[in-house]
């Protein structure tokens, strides 16, 4: 409508044209549901533009400590995850994995044990909570991010049926679990 | 001691008040234009509380590299949990609100009823992704910024990195670093 006659929208076919890009950005950057993706390959190519291949992808020391970081933070994760009082473990293992993403972007190293090892988590932690009622997987978000190029037998092997076989069993201890709650805040307002 | 002080203050204003009309009056007579329309720049100083930050209290010499490091990491740290928690506070709300039409049941109407429903919602929301666009801008800066710092700390051959870091990983960085990317997750995952 405001194309056909500007004027009376207060607006300028100029003004326009500006508006309808800055939108075509906002849908192709925001509004995509790829944002992230969009990050790590913009950051990869900023940096393989201003430096080189050899400068920052090619330090070696940087990657051993980057690993080291990842290796460490596995062991972490593993024990808090194994802690059910330790409330920060599914968030700490979103950080990994959202490190892990990184990490692979930058060095492109494809560990299939590093990989094995992380995917291995999941058992502990099939669905980490991010904000409100925003899940994810950490099977589906090393799948979708962070791919081997070379099948690699995983434990779990089979994601979906691990997650119903999850589903199944929190579904049988919901009742139970409910139960010990009622009993305890009766015990705790007695 | 307070009466000293309240003394001290309005002596201090006193300065600050001869100080803005004695820099106004030069500019007025620089400025010798006739005219009512004419106005000549006046000085107004605004007075701010000035908050000590972590560096006034520590005060690290700039001579050891290991504080100048230390000093720029805290930086970079401090930015990165600022535009973590600008994020969380102003963009997530307005992003899962976007598209919804505020009813418990959304209504299907035809497409003559909803013309430009969605035109109306996008430009309601230009301004949130406009300054959603300017932090996203700023998220990369500093990330390229950190990768960078990142990468010149750990140069082998570098005295700092042997001496310092050799046996060490700086955890903080990465933690901070994972938790403002998942952010951007969370963003995917709302849209």
């Amino acid at each position: 409508m405001a194309g056909t006659n500007p004027s009376k929208y207060r607006t300028t076919p100029k003004d326009l044209k500006k508006l309808m890009k800055f939108v075509q950005k906002i849908y192709q950057n925001i509004l995509s549901g790829q944002l992230y993706d969009n990050y790590l390959d913009g950051l990869h190519k900023i940096i393989l533009e201003e430096t080189g291949k050899s400068f920052v992808f090619g330090n070696k020391t940087f990657k051993e400590k980057y690993l080291e970081y990842i290796k460490f933070q596995i062991n972490k994760v593993d024990q808090k995850l194994s802690n059910p009082e330790d409330k920060e473990g599914p968030s700490a293992f979103m950080t990994l994995l959202i490190n892990y993403s990184l990490y692979r972007k930058l060095f492109n190293d494809e560990d299939s044990k590093l990989y094995k090892k992380i995917w291995a988590l999941q058992k502990a932690c099939p669905i980490i909570i991010l904000y409100n009622n925003l899940s994810v997987n950490p099977g589906t978000f090393l799948v979708r991010k962070c791919p081997l190029k070379k099948a690699t037998k995983c434990d779990p092997p089979d994601l979906d049926k691990f997650l119903r076989m999850e589903l199944a069993a929190k579904d049988e201890e919901y009742c139970l679990k409910l139960n010990l709650y009622y009993v305890k805040l009766v015990q705790w307002i007695v | 001691m307070f009466a000293n002080s309240v003394e001290d203050m309005q002596g201090f204003f006193g300065k600050i008040n001869d100080f803005e009309q004695i820099t106004s009056q030069s500019l007025k007579d620089i400025w010798k234009v006739s005219g009512s329309a004419f106005q000549h720049i006046k000085v107004k100083l605004d007075l701010q509380e000035y908050i000590p930050g972590l560096f006034d209290l520590l005060r690290p010499a700039p001579r050891v590299p290991i504080s100048k490091i230390m000093s720029v990491f805290c930086f970079l740290q401090i930015e990165t949990y600022n535009l973590k928690h600008e994020i969380e506070s102003r963009f997530f709300d307005p992003l899962i609100l976007f598209g919804e039409s505020g009813f418990v049941f959304e209504e299907e109407g035809d497409d003559k009823e909803t013309a430009g429903d969605h035109e109306l919602q996008i430009s309601r929301s230009l301004k949130v992704f406009n300054e959603f666009l300017n932090v996203i801008r700023r998220i990369v800066d500093l990330s390229k910024n950190i990768v960078y710092q990142m990468n010149g700390l750990y140069q082998a051959k570098d005295k700092v990195y042997q001496n310092s870091f050799k046996k060490m990983i700086y955890f903080e960085i990465f933690d901070n670093f994972g938790e403002i990317l998942t952010t951007l997750f969370i963003v995917d995952l709302i849209i």
